[in-house]
């Protein structure tokens, strides 16, 4: 029987540095890091330990595929001669480790847009090529997260190379694909009272997270809601800053600038928000999207319709930094469950 | 709770019904436990969901610039106002956004709202689900847990330092006793600041904005940032670069915003509350609200007669912070 448990390990609590150390050889490790009072993901440095003792990260680890400010060329010289200097294709393996489930879904929701068969991005896939994902299983759900709406859940283990779950005094991990294996291989063996214990916290989660119910009914509905008055009534009180949209781990605009120093500069891509009021500005001075109302309206078909007609999914995971950080408490669960009833 | 509730539905529901107000801005409960939100209201009929609570964070004023159009046509609008509120739409009064007898202003004394991310960190692992408030104390329950809290050990930071909890001006007024807290002044909060060395000073400032992400949630959340272009935001020309990895850039956004609020902020703390990433924005502000104290003799918002320190000079005016030689 102990064969069937060849890609089950498991790690002592306290051991989890040395773990880390031995990952560190090959790999960069991104993990969760403590941030005065709150949890942001970061490249642990030496003899660092990750901070698992966690919820889920303030913001959405996206930036490590896709930056918010990624220099794409880099140039010197009067204009007509100018040299582009692109940078290296050479990059220290990376691993995530400690990514929450509905951050690895987003991350296959931000695949098909950056990745696919019409367009690659080379700065997105590079990045995502070189990473590897240990992503962490929920045991205590907050109350705003909705991740089981989407085909995913706190123990999802879908886009991860392993899985780890923390049973009390040691986290298990379970390999997944091949590569994720391979690295947890000299780990010990875990044994069936482990994922005995496993199947129990997992139960509990699915049983507390929440779920919206019929979720794929809602791109078909919004299909005719244009010109809703309903957008009006819902960005009344939004006050048009960035939090839902940089915190949101799939929103993916961006907005390209220029930075010179007298001939020589760089070509940047920043992330871009549809909620500021100058998203979408054209030069001649026409705003398409002159209202809140309209940039309200943009993000949540952007989410839940435009997306899911182009990619066949839905452009959210559920996990709630949009409504928890809001300040203005603006529910994107709240805005979902008015539509449905429309 | 429930008698200021009903108070502030019975003002709001004559104002509506007596056609002196088209709009009212008031709060109703939020989605979240800990959390009421604002909310806007039409008909009569919708005064019910009006609420008063500790949890009235937001400074309702910052939604006046968004309906200057229909200050325009001479509409006028219903605010819900803490004393920050009326202190908010008396700047916004004597900058022309809206004229006095346009803002209806009900006021609501206040004894300093609560800092939600305290009382979550207080209760930490557990998870909040429910809150209820009476007068000096709130009791939150959660997944096997039930605490009571005093409300003064919760307050926000910049409710702890407020001297002007009851509203400066209104027009109707739920009538509650407070006390204006003694001795506290948003000095303290700042000298403590500067007893520092100056490296220190900067060491400090430099990692809190370190962690910036430009949402602007600082700004938008600001009663005194309505400018039709933010100078982040005009790129002809650009003022600031725009990007995260530039440290110069995160710094210069802050101290250049701080600068536009001199004079202005009314030490509301919305900025602080809005930020994403918990970076002490109000300190920075405070810092030029006690030079406009100390130089001045000027308050923000406090004098609806009286002018912006910066749009009137005086030849008995301090020279003191102009040409000090160090």
């Amino acid at each position: 029987m102990k064969d069937s448990l060849k890609n089950v390990k498991y790690i002592e609590k306290d051991k989890i540095l040395d773990f880390i150390k031995v990952l560190q050889k090959d790999y960069t490790v991104i993990a969760p890091k403590k941030v005065k009072d709150f949890v942001l993901f970061g490249e642990l440095k030496d003899n660092e330990e990750p901070y698992l003792d966690f919820l889920n990260s303030r913001q959405s680890p996206k930036e490590f595929y896709f930056p918010q400010t990624e220099t794409i060329v880099e140039y010197e010289g009067i204009i007509d001669k100018r040299v582009p200097k692109f940078s290296e294709n050479d990059m220290k393996k990376r691993i995530i480790f400690g990514i929450r489930p509905c951050d690895v879904k987003s991350t296959l929701i931000l695949d098909k847009l950056f990745v696919n068969e019409d367009y690659i991005d080379d700065y997105y896939k590079r990045l995502r090529d070189n990473t590897l994902i240990f992503s962490f299983g929920c045991n205590n759900p907050k109350t705003t997260c909705f991740c089981a709406s989407f085909e995913c859940g706190p123990f999802s283990e879908e886009g991860s190379d392993a899985f780890i779950t923390d049973i009390g005094d040691k986290f298990i991990i379970e390999g997944i694909t091949e590569q994720g294996n391979k690295i947890i291989d000299k780990l010990p063996d875990g044994d069936g009272g482990m994922l005995k214990k496993k199947k129990e916290i997992k139960k509990n989660s699915d049983n507390v997270v929440s779920c919206i119910e019929n979720i794929q009914k809602i791109p078909e509905k919004l299909r005719g809601m244009f010109e809703n008055p309903v957008w009006e009534e819902i960005s009344e009180r939004c006050l048009g800053c960035g939090v839902c949209t940089y915190l949101c781990p799939t929103c993916h605009c961006f907005d390209i600038q220029d930075e010179m120093i007298g001939e020589d500069g760089r070509r940047v891509k920043n992330w871009d928000s549809c909620m500021f009021p100058i998203f979408t500005l054209h030069g001649s001075g026409h705003q398409p999207r002159e209202f809140r109302f309209q940039r309200m309206r943009q993000r949540i078909m952007h989410k839940f319709n435009y997306y899911e007609e182009n990619f066949n999914i839905i452009a959210c995971s559920g996990c709630g930094r949009c409504v928890t950080e809001c300040p203005v408490n603006i529910d994107v669960r709240e805005i979902l469950e008015k539509i449905k009833k429309l | 709770m429930e008698k200021i509730d009903k108070k502030i539905r019975e003002i709001a529901s004559k104002l509506l019904k007596e056609g002196k107000v088209k709009l009212i801005i008031g709060f109703e409960k939020g989605t979240l436990p800990l959390k009421a939100r604002p909310t806007f209201v039409r008909k009569p009929e919708e005064v019910e969901k009006l609420i008063w609570s500790s949890l009235c964070e937001n400074n309702l004023a910052v939604y006046i610039p968004f309906y200057r159009k229909q200050l325009d046509n001479a509409e006028k609008i219903g605010v819900i106002a803490k004393g920050c509120d009326t202190r908010s739409l008396i700047l916004h009064i004597q900058e022309n956004i809206a004229k006095r007898e346009q803002i209806v202003i009900i006021g609501v004394p206040c004894e300093g709202m609560l800092d939600r991310k305290k009382i979550e960190r207080e209760v930490t692992p557990g998870i909040i689900t429910e809150s209820t408030e009476n007068d000096d104390s709130i009791t939150v329950k959660g997944n096997g847990f039930e605490k009571t809290l005093k409300k003064k050990d919760f307050l926000c930071e910049d409710c702890i330092i407020c001297s002007h909890r009851k509203p400066i001006v209104y027009d109707e007024i739920v009538d509650i006793e407070i006390k204006e807290p003694e001795g506290v002044d948003v000095l303290n909060k700042v000298n403590e600041f500067e007893s520092k060395e100056p490296e220190e000073r900067w060491k400090a400032f430099t990692e809190e904005v370190s962690r910036c992400i430009r949402c602007y949630a600082c700004r938008n959340a600001c009663p005194a940032c309505y400018c039709n272009e933010c100078f982040v935001d005009c790129s002809r020309p650009q003022w600031l670069g725009t990007t995260v990895d530039s440290e110069t850039d995160l710094q210069l956004f802050q101290i250049i915003r701080t600068f536009h609020l001199a004079g202005r902020c009314v030490n509301c703390g919305s900025c602080s509350r809005a930020c994403p990433m918990d970076i002490d924005i109000s300190l920075l502000v405070s810092k030029l609200s006690t030079d406009a104290k100390q130089y001045f003799g000027y308050e923000t918002g406090v004098d609806i007669e009286g002018k912006p320190v910066l749009n009137k000079y005086s030849e008995d005016d301090s020279n003191e912070g102009f040409f000090e030689e160090r």
